[in-house]
């Protein structure tokens, strides 16, 4: 049965269907210890406290309790029980509504706000779960608990049983009345949130708009109208909910009201016993809660079965992507393409496309030249079968391609949109995204080896991208470990080559200059604490903060975080909360109201006595982490500056226990008396390491320590280095490595670390590692510059041809000459087609656009 | 101005007069007052051009270093405070000079306004300084300022349209003057 088109129930009924039995066990043997005390209260009055029979007592009240906990054990167990399965129907039921969203045909997503999509598949899916676990347990049981109750309440008295039964029918009319106003109010409050959740994505998706326009009244004039509705809904909702609940309780206390009144009769009567009647009474009690469960149920019913039909109305369309595994006796596809008159209409009059027929043999390449709006874009969409024809017939290796399953279209041709989608994750994620699609649904064996991937990644030019975004890397240890003396080799040749041509990109670590893209911090100890080390926590080592006395460091320090503090405040203050601004600062912005408070006492060139301790760490905190070349928001004293140079050779020498010059000469090191921060274990990798050339820096990007210095223009260190890296990297065998670490960085939120040139080939990389007999591309080198155009063309010529079919959007006429085959446009029609040479001798249509495109 | 005075307090307790003959001259007040001279933030606010100082970066170049590659993505604008660029475009393999810039001139200015990557090349021909703006500093502060976008806006464009003047004059002359033949065949 088709998804959408399923009851509720059949989640239901279909699903797990023990573990409901089981469940409704518990609660069968719960029940039984529930009605069993009311049995012993009985026994306790009329037999042992009557006959006044003590060891009686004892066993009933033992009884008793005994009865009470098993009952709420059984309760316990039964509220477990109906979680887990409420959440594992809800796994299978988001998934396979997830499966049947990803194959809905495009024209669904043009319709429908991603908000809508998002909280249909979020929120509303959550809120239906609560009530799936006990969908068939809890109204079984309910309504088994009532009759047993009430048939022990008959057992005991027939007659004030069947009175206290007189509400019910009243209450069985009253309530499903509230309740289906309840349910109509519902669902309008159901579809004002799916709006709601529209607004706000699409102001958060449109942000540029709206802040580019300072539309924030009209955007929230479109919320307000919403909120308002909600908050009508809600207040209604509320007013029937405990309606119902007043209802209720009205209903409810009438039943002690016959009790008391015919019960107490009857007992002053005699004919009815005092243990008797507290029985009933504990009796009549307990069939509420079966009562309530069943009230409780009903609404959460109705509220499920309303959101239900919400979800699934909304995704209700036919899939379109059948995945189906192709028969096994099916020949694997050549990729031959023939088109027969197709053409494509859009609401039926407005005609895109007319008339095309072309044929292409496996292996050839098909150029598709026209004007922009001549139908090249949509042609290479029906190719790609994202789009239907709406006449005609396309078949491949001579088959229609109605004939081939949706598994086989999706192996066979490979697409690259005009604008292609990247994917948050890492360059490895998207570039294999195509192949793994296919691996997962069992229609490719193998993924892409190393091999092929570095090999396609270098045919589309993305290689040095990838080279440097492994440079950029902060490599983990253990995968550092065995390249470490390479790299330190390497830092040797960018030294000796490289450092007059970025001496103004890269500040160098040279123990005799001031670091000014360094920390105030990293200048004193002229080095690095390793992988998650902070400053903070550097200012709670004894033996740096005896050195800063020692040195009479901490009072100009002090001052100096006093003076950023008040800077900060002052031109910041009315910022707080946006961390770009802050970026010419060492202060957090969640900082300022701590630092806000100290420069309120206390200004700069007051006296230091007021300060707290806490106040004292927060300055010296931000004084050591003060960047001079970075933070613009004040200036470092030269005084303070001398003085840093000097403690720096101080801490070398009598702190750090290291041979000055030793350590920028690279001879080895005696031995290094390591500040005992972190583990002892791994001293190297988490303790201080200064800079000293011998020495990988752990915290630091691969690139930072080759350059063994701070990298300051990341765009000019580029340049230079990439040369100089590249060949060094080859020549030590690390290129694999490096680029394996590159293929892990991360490309940020649909790409936006990437520019549109890198998204460009990153995209065409991975059409291409798909691996496909037909391979489409829709001006899939347009963001790039000529040269890599050039390049990418003659690899698709040179390579492809013979073992894949191409059919290509080209806008650059001057590289037609390479098709096979070219098919001119025009307003949705084709003008002319043939081979290069025989249109260019026409001089028809392609002729003339070749040559104005020359001048 | 109560943000200029504070935040040049703070500058002026830092720097004496013996302090600032070294490399530590107070560097917000000094691209403060490139910035106010510039044409493109004259006569604004003070306050405004003090955080457009305070979010500018400072960068430095060797002679023959690219300050803008074609094709990287355009995040920022430049201002030059010393030495000189070459601008030029690369086309079907050739670079083609375009113009020559000097000390306060600005350039990149439309990476401020829109998202793109650069259409043209800027390389250093002698050693040069120059001061950078993120557009995500421009959007932070017009936030901020909103009543200063429309006045920034009109003087980008005015300074894109200055730049396409001169720079098609200096290509026409070029064309007139020196080409033989590209003159035979306007003609």
């Amino acid at each position: 049965m088709q998804l959408t088109k399923r009851p509720l129930f059949y989640w239901i009924k279909k699903r797990y269907r023990a573990l409901q039995v089981v469940l409704l066990l518990v609660i069968v043997v719960g029940l039984f210890f529930r009605v069993y005390p009311l049995e012993m209260q009985r026994k306790i009055i009329n037999i042992a406290i009557n006959l006044k029979m003590v060891d009686k007592l004892y066993l009933y009240c033992a009884l008793y309790m005994g009865a009470v906990v098993t009952a709420g054990i059984m309760k316990y167990l039964a509220n477990v029980l109906e979680s887990v399965i409420s959440q594992k129907i809800l796994i299978g039921m988001r998934r396979e509504l997830y499966q049947h969203m990803l194959k809905l045909p495009l024209p669904f997503f043009h319709r429908t706000q991603t908000g809508t999509i998002t909280s249909a598949m979020t929120a509303e899916l959550n809120a239906i779960a609560a009530f799936l676990g006990g969908a068939l347990a809890v109204p079984i049981t309910s309504v088994l608990t009532f009759a047993v109750f009430l048939g022990f309440m008959i057992y005991l008295n027939p007659l004030l049983g069947l009175l206290s039964m007189i509400i019910y029918p009243f209450e069985l009319t009253v309530i499903p009345l509230l309740q289906r106003v309840h349910n109509r109010y519902n669902q309008k409050r159901v579809m004002v949130v799916r709006r709601m959740a529209s607004v706000v994505n699409e102001a958060a998706e449109g942000i540029h708009e709206v802040q580019g326009n300072g539309s924030f009244l009209l955007e929230q004039l479109k919320l307000d109208r919403l909120i308002y509705r909600l908050y009508t809904l809600a207040v209604r909702l509320d007013i029937l909910k405990f309606g119902i609940k007043f209802s209720n309780n009205l209903f409810q206390s009438f039943g002690p009201f016959i009790l008391f009144l015919v019960g107490g009769y009857l007992a002053i009567n005699g004919e009815f016993t005092i243990g008797a009647l507290v029985a009933f009474l504990s009796a009549y009690e307990k069939v509420y809660d079966p009562w309530k469960e069943v009230i409780i149920y009903y609404q959460s019913y109705q509220d499920a079965q309303v959101r239900y039909r919400q979800i699934m109305e909304l995704f209700d369309y036919q899939p379109q992507f059948l995945l189906e595994a192709p028969a096994a006796d099916s020949p694997p596809m050549k990729g031959a393409i023939e088109a027969e008159a197709i053409g494509y209409r859009v609401k039926e009059s407005i005609q895109l496309l007319d008339d095309i027929n072309f044929r292409l043999e496996a292996g050839q390449h098909l150029a598709l030249v026209g004007f922009s709006g001549s139908g090249k874009s949509t042609l290479s969409l029906i190719l790609s079968r994202l789009y239907q024809q709406s006449s005609g017939s396309l078949s491949i290796d001579g088959q229609p391609i109605e004939m081939l399953t949706q598994a086989e279209v999706v192996a066979g041709i490979s697409t690259m949109a005009q604008h292609p989608f990247i994917f948050t994750g890492t360059v490895r994620d998207n570039l294999l995204y195509a192949s793994t699609a296919l691996h997962l649904a069992g229609l490719k064996n193998e993924l892409p080896e190393q091999r092929e991937i570095f090999e396609t990644v270098t045919a589309v030019g993305l290689a040095p991208d990838v080279i440097r975004w492994g440079l950029r890397s902060t490599i983990p240890p253990q995968r550092a470990e065995p390249m470490i003396p390479s790299f330190l080799k390497m830092r040797r040749i960018v030294q000796q080559q490289l450092s007059k041509e970025v001496a103004q990109a890269v500040e160098f670590y040279d123990v005799n200059s001031f670091l000014r893209y360094s920390p105030l911090a990293v200048n004193i100890m002229f080095g690095n604490y390793g992988i998650a080390h902070t400053t903070k926590k550097l200012l709670t080592n004894q033996e740096f903060r005896t050195f800063l006395k020692d040195q009479r460091l901490e009072d100009p320090l002090l001052e100096f975080g006093l003076t950023i503090a008040a800077a900060t405040v002052s031109l910041l203050g009315s910022f707080s909360g946006d961390d770009f601004l802050f970026k010419g600062s060492p202060m957090r912005p969640d900082q300022l109201k701590n630092y806000a408070r100290i420069t309120d006492r206390i200004k700069p060139g007051d006296s230091l006595a007021g300060l707290k301790q806490n106040e004292r760490n927060r300055l010296l905190l931000l004084s050591l982490k003060f960047i001079p070349g970075l933070h613009k928001i004040t200036t470092l004293p030269k005084r303070l500056e001398t003085a840093i140079m000097s403690a720096r050779l101080r801490f070398l020498q009598d702190v750090a226990g290291i041979d000055i010059e030793r350590c920028s000469s690279g001879l080895p090191q005696s031995e290094i008396t390591a500040l005992a921060v972190e583990s002892e274990a791994v001293p190297a990798k988490t303790s201080f390491t200064p800079f000293c050339i011998n020495h990988y820096l752990y915290s630091r990007t691969l690139q930072d320590n080759i350059i063994f210095g701070t990298v300051i223009n990341r765009d000019l260190v580029r340049e230079h280095l990439s040369v100089v890296a590249e060949q060094a990297l080859r020549q030590y065998g690390l290129m694999d490595d490096i680029m394996e670490i590159g293929l892990d960085f991360h490309v940020g939120s649909k790409g936006d670390n990437l520019s549109g040139g890198q998204k460009q080939k990153l995209a065409l990389a991975r059409a291409l590692l798909k691996n496909s007999p037909i391979l489409i591309l829709d001006e899939a080198t347009a963001s790039l510059d000529n040269s890599s155009q050039t390049r990418i063309q003659h690899y698709i010529s040179n390579k492809l041809r013979g073992n894949t079919t191409v059919i290509a959007v080209v806008h650059r006429l001057d590289m037609i000459s390479e098709y096979d085959h070219i098919l001119v446009m025009k307003e949705g029609k084709i003008v002319e087609s043939g081979t290069y040479d025989d249109l260019i001798e026409r001089q028809g249509v392609l002729y003339e656009l070749v040559n104005s495109s020359r001048e | 101005m109560t943000i200029l005075s504070n935040a040049k307090g703070s500058c002026m307790n830092s720097s004496t007069a013996a302090e600032s003959e070294n490399n530590n001259i107070c560097r917000l007040t000094s691209d403060f007052e490139l910035l106010r001279q510039s044409s493109l933030f004259s006569g604004l606010h003070l306050d405004v051009v003090k955080l457009f100082a305070y979010l500018s970066v400072r960068r430095a170049y060797g002679q023959g270093d690219r300050l803008i590659e074609q094709g990287d993505q355009a995040d920022r604008a430049f201002i030059l405070n010393d030495g000189a660029v070459e601008i030029s475009i690369s086309h079907k393999g050739t670079d083609v000079l375009l113009q020559r810039l000097h000390k306060g001139d600005f350039f990149g200015e439309l990476a401020l306004l829109a998202q793109f990557d650069w259409f043209f090349s800027a390389r250093a021909v002698t050693e040069v300084q120059a001061l950078t703006i993120e557009r995500k500093a421009f959007q932070k502060i017009l936030e901020k300022y909103p009543d200063h976008k429309d006045v920034l806006i009109e003087r980008i464009i005015q300074l894109r349209v200055e730049r396409l003047i001169s720079q098609t004059t200096f290509m026409l002359d070029r064309i007139v003057l020196n080409d033989a033949d590209a003159k035979a065949s306007l003609i």
